[in-house]
């Protein structure tokens, strides 16, 4: 074995690897978003598009429309998280260094589980028991937010995930799915529902 | 355009495959063959082969990812002619550090020449580079899969050139042991 032999070798290294090597890290400083926040933020996002969030921190929040009064960049976090899989009609997983996106941890489900791009994550959703009041204080409104302690996950995909049942298995794949897509969070959900679209 | 329209012009057969390929990775595709060869035409005309095979590989495949894809293709072809420049004593670069690192990693002069030896070596070596911490795995691809030089990978991770030649040499040490385990070596 030559050194040509080993250099032709490390050209076969897995893409995923070869991919993430050149993958630029951002180190400006970051907001970090702690479980129970996220949840409401998420929900906040959708329902109040005016309302001032603030993310745990932060010195304060800005008003739309602002000079921003400091230089906070919200960077998305890469953690090791655990992808599960069908492996010879069984649960699998294997860790997996990924940007905690739901876009992205489904594109690295996909691969796993050898599922093709035709296969789309149309939306991925918390709904929970928590609670928005808005209250006047002084002449003002304030939105209070109540994070509640129950979450559910909806998840919708591409109705053409069923062409992928035959080789897998419905249940094994729908599971690895909900494994996955739960498990990354750190949020502790009471359900996940798949919907098709 | 994404991967997934770019991937489907090759399908139907459009020459506009090549025009958009170009454009979102031959820069990319650059970079890798101009590490290997140090030389602008001959890393202008890897690229311009990595479109030929690009078009005679798509269909039958269907990458999610195009720029690994082609970036494996790119590699390959720039080695490849490297490889001949070498036979003619020519050319410069990274590739005679790297090949000189490499070498203490590989024990005899005898080069491997059955398909499956060559598959299992390529196992072992996934295998290795799978099992590396995060760091170590990155700056060992990018040094010995995309030929970056010291002084690049020292930029990019925000290290300075002794921790990466450090790295690097630690690296090698383990996977010497690897191979040698594995009966390579």
């Amino acid at each position: 074995m030559r050194a040509d032999d080993i250099l032709d070798a490390i050209g076969h290294v897995d893409e995923v690897y070869v991919r993430r090597a050149k993958e630029k890290r951002r180190y400006r400083k970051a907001v970090w978003i702690t479980a129970g926040s996220l949840a409401a933020c998420l929900l906040l996002a959708v329902l109040l598009p005016g309302v001032v969030t603030h993310f745990a921190g932060s010195s304060g929040g800005d008003l739309p429309g602002d000079e921003p009064t400091h230089d906070v960049e919200i960077v998305p976090a890469y953690d090791d998280i655990w992808i599960y899989y069908a492996q010879d009609g069984q649960m699998a997983r294997a860790e997996e260094y990924c940007t905690l996106q739901p876009s992205s941890v489904f594109a690295l489900w996909k691969e796993k589980n050898g599922i093709g791009d035709e296969v789309e994550l149309i939306e991925c959703r918390i709904d929970g028991d928590s609670a928005t009041a808005t209250v006047e204080d002084n002449g003002e409104d304030t939105v209070s937010h109540e994070v509640g302690n129950h979450f559910i996950l909806n998840v919708t995909v591409s109705k053409n995930i069923e062409a992928y049942y035959q080789p897998i298995g419905r249940e094994l794949l729908l599971e690895s799915l909900k494994q996955t897509m739960t498990g990354y969070s750190g949020l502790v959900f009471d359900a996940c529902n798949i919907y098709f679209a | 355009m994404d991967d997934r329209r770019i991937v489907a012009l090759y399908w139907e057969r459009s020459e506009q495959a090549i025009a958009e390929t170009a454009a979102r990775y031959g820069n990319y595709c650059y970079a890798i063959a101009y590490n290997i060869l140090d030389n602008h035409e001959d890393a202008e005309e890897s690229v311009n082969d990595t479109y030929i095979d690009a078009w005679n590989s798509m269909p039958p495949h269907r990458p999610s990812v195009l720029s690994t894809f082609l970036g494996k293709m790119t590699r390959r072809i720039s080695i490849d002619r490297w490889r001949k420049r070498r036979a003619e004593k020519r050319g410069g670069g990274e590739m005679p550090l790297v090949m000189d690192e490499l070498q203490e990693c590989a024990a005899e002069d005898k080069s491997m020449e059955q398909a499956y030896e060559k598959q299992r070596l390529g196992e072992v070596i996934n295998a290795f580079a799978k099992a590396l911490p995060e760091t170590e795995r990155r700056v060992f691809l990018c040094r010995y899969w995309y030929m970056d030089s010291v002084a690049s990978i020292g930029k990019q991770f925000g290290f300075s050139e002794s921790k990466v030649k450090s790295m690097l040499y630690r690296t090698r040490v383990k996977l010497r042991a690897v191979l040698s385990k594995e009966g390579f070596a």
